[in-house]
């Protein structure tokens, strides 16, 4: 309760100024954190953050707030278990409470096919140090009683996937934690300025062209703009292999606790959970086509509501309150772009898809060394922007489709 | 009437009760305790937009007492206080705001790493509108109803009855959908009559007025669900009439959340609509004409109106007894359980009156939310919903030229009231001064206020708060501006049970071929692969296998995907679709095929069968048999292909014959056509098998000697029994999804899916030789050149070992991954674990043996062995 | 205040909003069919291409904010494809061309 009494300020406007070392474009939670680290463990502070709404506006204050490790490829594994180990830290890192909360994750199989995915993913995940284990319908029942085995009576519950690490953060506590971090230690953020465009001279990612036509220059630029990437980068003649889809959730009355934990369907593609303030939170799977539109539509509303009845009949009850949509830059492999692009001074961290907000620290962690020093962490080495036309890609869908 | 339970004391029901106006008459001041500070809060509102009434009704928390009418034997519950909504200990949360200063949780519980975690635990505990029933049956299911119209009107004020009866009338099909009933929250006035007059007008004009109806929001198309009634209709209007009305503003000032401070028309609807009175003495706050009205209202049922307050234009009229303060404005409420008097700012100075209710009647905020969230759908809104405060014949006028598809004029209401402090936010706990903490802290937009201090995102998602969030913004940030940007607006309208949302929602669609029933008979353990229902195990899957590999078994391959290809171009689109020749493929031969995609990357594979004239017969995946046809379509579209594509799948029934002993039966059961017993691999026929016509296919997924017959599904049934009963000496019997998955591994044949990566190419899954890259166009030919210039980096390998083999484990070499296991099976045969993989290069060469969690195994050629008996 | 929204003249363009115009079976809601992408060029998918525009081909998308032409199969319906035009940021189809 220590410093309760304390005046603070956790942001201050700046003047813009027409150059620094780092522009990072996007004020959500990616560009915040690769802000932060830049300041905290490389000493760069000439950073600007250029953000065109408010912070987190984006997919960062529009997710479904899960952090987790269970990944199916031995390239995302090890990265999101070491995200995971700065989530669990980072409250006291950032002097800001992101009310980060291990409570578990549940994945329900309905089909022997989902099942064997599952029990794949278990293997790999222990393999890394993971912990992941397979449950039977009893002892899921045991875990959480509230879970109807009968699916419904329409698809009965064979098992399930069970993450204990699986854990919640506020997102936008996250979004403002980094801020407020970075923003101590000298990092310049600017809302409500929209970058228009890239400044490319001489083969070279100078800096960006801000609304008004002004140039603020930087020896480097990073892309942390999610389903807006490709629109930026086509302003330097960048073609990305990204495309821009929905992805929606929403929130009941709240209510007394009731729920812990991630309960899921990965047949069902229907995930629910509890937060702190009470509302059920219940999201769902991408949807197949691209938009930029962040308009809700009642066919998720409906369908959504039904399978969440499906696994938790409870929910019948519930009384939706709020409903959002947000954009997911996906990519062909699902799996995150982390590197610098083919343009001098252009870096990019795109493709966030699902998995932004939970790779956020360790994203902006390690592409923080990159553009300090140069040097690719190995730990984001195979998620180059160059590794479709190598024909190294890190396919992991079945993890990254929803939650 | 009967009587409602009250926590545990019977309150009388009279009729016309909603449950709020039998609890006020019985005495009942503190409807529930706020959120955060356990505030004590009474009736406000009285239409549903604030959140001081809610209660758990029969176990269902969060429901709004004034908007449900009352019945007997229902058991209300309060929400908040411990040990009871009167007497509440964690009330001293109010005498402690500084230690729950706005953004409490992000301030707090950093340190130690578990704090947050046990705060988390009490928090969550105490939160919400109450506590939702786990346990008892479940809702029963609500129906769905489709529904077009010409003109939907939601809200059945004057506006919006006055556009439907308009409309009506000028022959349009009219819906007008109406939260509660048409004229049911207002007293005995000039509105109700002329409410009364409109609703006649609208219903001899043909209009459908339907009560107890809530509009969930406006969605593209448009599509308006509307859920009460106890069903769900989804709405398609052509065009819309938003007419919700206003709801008046509210006023932040210091107690303005005490028990016994009324919104006007709050005050006047318990008055003259229930007969209750809202107050012995009252104060009125003014800034309305409406508020002469209130008073009237309120002097009516026997309230003392001992003074209005207000602009002096307005306090001309007030009838004798009523002290007429001009200029006087409410700084303060005080009261300790409810209002005991009013603190006023007068020119003349301060003053204060005793009293027990404060009614406030300063503006209106408009009840818009629908319309803000309707983008660019064909909506518009009439009455106070786009001109709060508007006149009767402005409201009725408003409502006919939205009938007639006018558009109304933009009306600003101004900016909303906000004092030094008082609650903004009721749901919530929002003070004003927590906004100025937060503003101060460095959060300037309203969104992320919003966020931070959590206003207007309680269960009334800013009904009456939202333009006071705006309002404190824009006087920070342009304090000349005079509308204000609100957050923005999200469906649904109002809270909505998932019961009723989830309406009509199909089940998920769930396949079966022509032998289901023949699988149950046979006791087969039957579960879903895709969409299809299909047998895993009839009894011990290893006799299964031993029954392939020894006699003779039989697989229901009705679910595989069956497409016949026909037309000028249908061997244009095969060649193109296909990565192998066929342009040398004689009717009566077959060929296994890879389609690829444009990438190069294996999407699917199955059997290419020439047909006499020039067609085709193709197989595909089970799974992949949708996302096929759709391929062979797109390519002939985007090819300019004339040819024909019929997908067969779904009324060809499938079976497939193998073993050592399938010759033997086929060629006991062939009645026409060649000898199926000797059909020599990439070969088909037509043949007549125990009366049912069939296309027989030789294939070689499960090795040894294997026939598909295909055939239609109706004789699926006649065609299985047959071949049971000729192959019953030779051992004939069915098998199941797992002995299948042993025997192709035993051939070492792939599963798409399971033991293929998206990317994989030919090359990758070692069929290469199933690519003519000689050809000279084909669908994935251009990457496959790009991709094999490469040195080979990941291939798929077969792995034998001793021990047991765990699929989804990790290859290992030295400590590092360099590969995956992805199918493994103990193959009787072959005395030893087997199984696939993806394996990597280590220094341009693959590793021979690898570590499969634990055990060591050695990299071997696939197939594992040749297995016998074709 | 209030939703500035367009007048009724133009409501019979907005009656096809999510619905697609199938060529076969006239306007449909777009839930009956299945997104193809964007129209990827050259058209046809098996026309030979280099490596460098075969890379493009294969997995770079305009992905505009914007006017797209794309893909779609009317799978309840019909089963055939149409190419139309679609903005993604209003989410209209705006043509067939």
């Amino acid at each position: 309760m220590s410093g309760l009494l304390r005046r603070r300020t956790f942001l201050r406007p700046r003047e813009l100024r027409g150059g620094y070392d780092v522009v990072i474009v996007g004020g959500g939670v990616n560009g915040l954190s690769l802000a932060y680290n830049l300041a905290a463990h490389h000493g760069i502070r000439d950073v600007a953050v250029l953000e065109r709404a408010y912070l987190g506006a984006g997919a960062s204050g529009r997710n479904t707030q899960v952090v987790r490790a269970n990944y199916n490829t031995p390239e995302t594994v090890p990265l999101y278990a070491r995200s995971l180990e700065l989530w669990r830290t980072l409250s006291q890192e950032l002097d800001f409470n992101v009310q980060f909360s291990t409570q578990g994750e549940l994945d329900l199989c309905h089909t022997a096919d989902a099942l064997e995915v599952e029990r794949d993913k278990a293997l790999l995940n222990r393999a890394f140090g993971v912990a992941t284990e397979i449950l039977t319908v009893e002892e899921v029942v045991r875990l959480q009683p509230l879970v109807d085995p009968s699916g419904g009576g329409e698809l009965p519950v064979l098992g399930a996937s069970y993450h204990p690490p699986g854990s919640f953060a506020r997102h936008d506590s996250v979004v403002w934690g980094y801020a407020s971090a970075a923003t101590r230690l000298g990092v310049a953020i600017h809302e409500e300025l929209r970058v228009v465009g890239l400044d490319v001279r001489d083969g070279r990612c100078r800096g960006v062209v801000v609304e008004g036509g002004r140039t603020v220059e930087a020896d480097a630029v990073v892309l942390a703009v999610a389903g807006w990437t490709s629109e930026l980068a086509s302003t330097a003649g960048l073609a990305l292999p990204i495309t821009t889809h929905p992805l929606q959730a929403f929130v009941t009355e709240p209510y007394a606790h009731v729920l812990d934990g991630l309960v899921s369907s990965m047949d069902l593609y229907v995930y629910v959970s509890q937060t702190a303030r009470g509302e059920l939170l219940v999201g769902a799977e991408i949807l197949p086509y691209t938009t930029y539109s962040t308009r809700s539509t009642f066919g998720f509303l409906a369908e959504a509501s039904r399978r969440a009845i499906q696994i938790l009949p409870f929910m019948a009850r519930a009384r939706a309150m709020r409903q959002w949509a947000g954009l997911c830059d996906m990519t062909p492999d699902s799996s995150p772009i982390l590197g610098a692009s083919e343009l001098d001074g252009l870096y990019l961290m795109a493709g966030m898809g699902t998995w932004g907000f939970k790779g956020a620290p360790i994203f902006g962690r390690s592409m923080a060394e990159l553009v300090a020093t140069g040097r690719t962490p190995a730990l984001i080495a195979p998620f180059a922007p160059g590794r479709f036309a190598a024909d190294r890609m890190v396919p992991d869908a079945a993890s990254a489709g929803t939650h | 009437m009967g009587h409602l339970d009250v926590d545990g004391r019977p309150v009388e029901v009279r009729p016309g009760d909603t449950i709020a106006s039998a609890m006020f008459r019985a005495g009942v001041r503190t409807f529930t305790r706020s959120l955060k500070y356990h505030r004590r809060r009474g009736l406000y509102c009285l239409s549903g937009d604030c959140p001081n009434c809610l209660v758990t009704v029969d176990g269902v928390p969060g429901v709004r007492a004034c908007e449900t009418p009352a019945a007997d034997g229902q058991r209300v519950r309060r929400k908040g206080g411990w040990p009871s909504v009167e007497r509440d200990v964690l009330a001293v949360a109010d005498h402690l705001h500084a230690l729950l200063p706005v953004g409490f949780y992000s301030k707090t519980f950093i340190r130690p790493r578990w704090a947050w975690s046990l705060a988390e635990r009490a928090i969550r505990s105490v939160t919400g509108v109450g506590r939702l029933p786990t346990t008892g049956p479940a809702p029963e299911a609500v129906p769905l109803r489709h529904r077009r119209v010409d003109v939907l009107v939601i809200g059945g004020g004057v506006a919006g009855l006055a556009a439907a009866a308009q409309a009506g009338a000028s022959g349009a099909r009219v819906l007008l959908v109406e939260e509660g009933r048409v004229g049911g929250r207002l007293a005995p006035g000039p509105v109700r009559d002329r409410v009364a007059t409109l609703a006649d007008e609208a219903r001899r004009a043909g209009v459908e007025v339907a009560e107890g109806r809530t509009a969930v929001g406006i969605y593209e198309g448009p599509l308006v669900p509307v859920v009460g009634g106890d069903e769900t209709l989804r709405v398609e209007p052509n065009r819309i009439v938003v007419a919700t009305g206003a709801v008046e503003e509210h006023a932040v000032f210091v107690g303005n959340d005490l028990p016994g401070v009324w919104l006007g028309r709050g005050a006047a609807r318990l008055a003259g609509v229930h007969g209750v009175r809202p107050a012995e003495r009252a104060v009125v706050w003014a800034r309305t004409a409406e508020a002469l009205e209130h008073v009237r209202a309120l002097r009516e049922i026997g309230t003392e109106v001992v003074a209005v307050c207000g602009p002096a234009g307005l306090l001309t009229q007030l009838p004798d007894g009523v002290e007429p303060i001009v200029d006087g404005e409410v700084v303060r409420a005080v009261g300790r359980r409810a209002v005991e008097a009013v603190e006023l700012r007068t020119p003349e100075g301060r003053r204060r009156i005793a009293c027990d209710g404060l009614v406030v009647s300063l503006g209106r905020s408009p009840r818009d939310g629908l319309l803000r969230m309707a983008g660019d759908e064909p909506a518009v809104g009439a009455g106070e919903v786009v001109a709060p405060g508007c006149s009767l014949d402005e409201a009725e006028a408003s409502g006919r030229r939205a009938a007639a598809g006018g558009r109304p004029e933009a009306t600003s209401c101004g900016r909303a009231r906000l004092g030094s402090d008082g609650i903004v936010c009721l749901c919530e706990d929002v003070g004003a001064a927590d906004l100025d903490v937060a503003w101060a802290e460095g959060w300037r937009s309203v969104e992320i206020l919003k966020r931070y201090t959590t206003a207007t995102m309680g269960p009334c998602q800013g009904a009456l708060c939202a333009p006071a969030l705006a309002a404190f913004v824009e006087g920070r940030r342009r304090p000349t501006a005079a509308a204000a940007e609100r957050p923005t607006a999200r469906p649904p309208a109002r809270p909505v049970p998932l019961a009723a949302l989830a309406a009509g929602v199909d089940e998920l669609p769930e396949r079966r071929t022509g032998l289901h029933d023949r699988h149950l008979a046979l006791g087969a353990r039957l579960g879903r692969s895709g969409a299809w229902l299909r047998p895993f195990r009839y009894g011990d899957p290893d006799e299964e296998v031993r029954a392939v590999r020894e006699a003779v078994g039989l697989l229901d391959v009705g679910t595989l995907g069956r497409f016949l290809i026909a037309g000028p171009h249908a061997g244009a689109l095969v060649d193109r679709v296909l990565c192998c020749r066929t342009d040398d493929l004689a009717p009566g031969r077959s060929r296994y095929a890879l389609a690829l995609d444009p990438g190069g990357y294996v999407r699917d594979d199955g059997l290419l069968c020439a047909l006499e004239d020039g067609r085709f017969l193709l197989t595909s995946t089970s799974g992949g048999a949708d996302a096929m046809e759709a391929w062979l379509r797109d390519v002939a579209d985007r090819g300019g292909l004339r040819v024909h594509v019929v997908n067969q799948t779904s009324w060809l029934g499938g079976v497939l014959v193998a073993g050592p002993q399938a010759p033997t039966l086929l060629a006991r059961v062939v009645e026409r056509g060649p000898d199926l017993g000797s059909l020599p691999p990439g070969a088909h026929a037509e043949a007549v098998v125990a009366g049912v016509a069939c296309r027989a296919l030789r294939t070689g997924f499960v090795g040894g000697y294997a026939v598909e017959l295909h055939h239609r599904r109706a004789a699926s049934v006649a065609l299985w029994d047959a071949l049971l009963v000729a192959g019953r000496d030779l051992g004939a019997r069915a098998f199941g999804l797992d002995a299948l998955d042993v025997l192709r591994l035993e051939r070492g044949h792939p599963y798409l899916g399971q033991d293929t990566l998206p990317d994989d190419d030919p090359r990758k899954l070692g069929l290469g030789w199933a690519v003519a890259l000689d050809k000279p166009a084909f669908v994935g030919r251009s990457a496959l050149v790009r991709l094999w210039a490469r040195p080979l980096e990941r291939r798929l390998v077969g792995v034998r070992a001793d021990g047991p083999l765990a699929r989804g484990a990790p290859f290992e070499l030295d400590g590092a991954v360099v590969g995956r296991l992805t199918s493994a099976a103990r193959s009787r045969r072959l005395g030893a674990w087997i199984g696939l993989g993806w394996l990597r290069a280590v220094d341009g060469a693959f590793p021979e043996r690898v570590r499969v969690a634990g055990v060591s195994a050695a990299v071997v050629p696939i197939p594992f062995e040749e297995a016998g008996g074709g | 205040m209030w939703h500035a929204g367009p007048s009724f003249q133009a409501e019979v363009e907005r009656a096809v909003a999510l619905k697609i115009d199938c060529p076969h079976c006239g306007p449909r809601p777009f839930t009956e069919f299945d997104y193809g992408g964007e129209l990827v060029l050259p058209e046809d998918p098996a026309a030979t291409l280099g490596a460098e525009e075969d890379l493009r081909r294969v997995f770079v998308r305009a992905n505009v904010a914007g006017v797209q032409r794309e893909r779609w199969f009317h799978a309840a319906g019909c089963r055939r494809w149409l190419t139309l035009e679609r903005d993604t940021v209003r989410n209209r189809v705006v043509g067939a061309p």
